[in-house]
């Protein structure tokens, strides 16, 4: 079971590192879009910095609040993304209009960096069954 | 029962974090400006198209040159440096339309017969504006 666990928590950071690095890839470029007061590459560069710190915590301090943390950064960032490319919902409060109905290489790997972290980080949170010990009379 | 070292996470940790720093680090382009470009103005009437010559150039979500100037029926090349699809889209009737252009890839279409100045836009980020003038 712990190894089981242990490659989930791998398959996770993968995901998760392919998630920081497509999104810190493409920032400078969507530096561009600029229709509200955030630009879409100031919300690359959080999605980035939040991933990153995502493998760190379920590599390393392997808690479920972490984990937490990284299913929401990979299922936020699947959501922003699938909603923007099929919807147009234009300038949102502080966000710029990320409509961009097309797909590319770059977009479809952070689908899947995204996708991969969701799936391995989600059997994390279930119930453990530990072996029952010993009963002392 | 098996336990996972934390020396092995903290170096899997780092590999994984170097990795998409190295990806990332491939994004930061300069944007270079075509040498063939031809930078419009309003009075290069004397400019002399050569066949093939006219190039945009689409990097950083950015037409270059914004305004360019053609002779009618003027082959211009389509040069797409971004990492996402664009198009190269006359406003208003359409007077040419690119289609699709891919990351990294090269296309081109037929400038207007007509002379005249002919705005166009990606029709995927539709806040990219750039003008070819036909004269």
């Amino acid at each position: 079971m712990a190894a089981v666990r242990l490659i989930l928590r791998l398959v996770a950071a993968l995901g998760l590192a392919i998630d920081a690095g497509i999104h810190a890839k493409l920032a400078p470029q969507y530096d561009a879009v600029t229709t509200a007061t955030i630009s879409q590459g100031t919300l690359f560069r959080i999605e980035a910095g939040a991933a990153a710190l995502a493998v760190v915590v379920v590599l390393l301090w392997r808690r479920w609040p972490g984990d937490l943390f990284a299913l929401l950064t990979a299922t936020a960032g699947l959501a922003a993304l699938l909603v923007y490319r099929y919807i147009d919902v234009g300038t949102l409060g502080p966000f710029p209009n990320m409509y961009e109905p097309v797909w590319f290489t770059d977009k479809v790997w952070a689908v899947i960096g995204q996708a991969l972290a969701m799936a391995a980080l989600l059997p994390l949170f279930l119930p453990r069954h530990r072996p029952a010990g010993p009963r002392v009379e | 029962m098996f336990r996972f070292p934390r020396q092995i996470a903290v170096l899997f940790s780092l590999l994984l974090l170097t990795l998409a720093g190295c990806s990332s680090s491939s994004g930061s382009k300069t944007a270079v400006a075509p040498s063939s470009s031809k930078a419009a103005s309003a009075a290069s009437s004397s400019s002399t198209a050569v066949a093939g010559a006219a190039q945009i150039v689409i990097d950083n979500f950015t037409f270059s040159p914004a305004t360019l100037t053609v002779t009618p029926g003027e082959k211009v090349t389509v040069v797409n440096k971004d990492s996402t699809t664009h198009t190269v889209t006359a406003t208003g009737n359409k007077a040419f339309d690119t289609g699709d252009i891919a990351s990294g890839a090269t296309t081109t279409f037929t400038a207007p017969s007509t002379a005249g100045s002919y705005p166009y836009i990606c029709t995927i980020h539709q806040f990219m504006h750039g003008t070819l003038t036909v004269s």
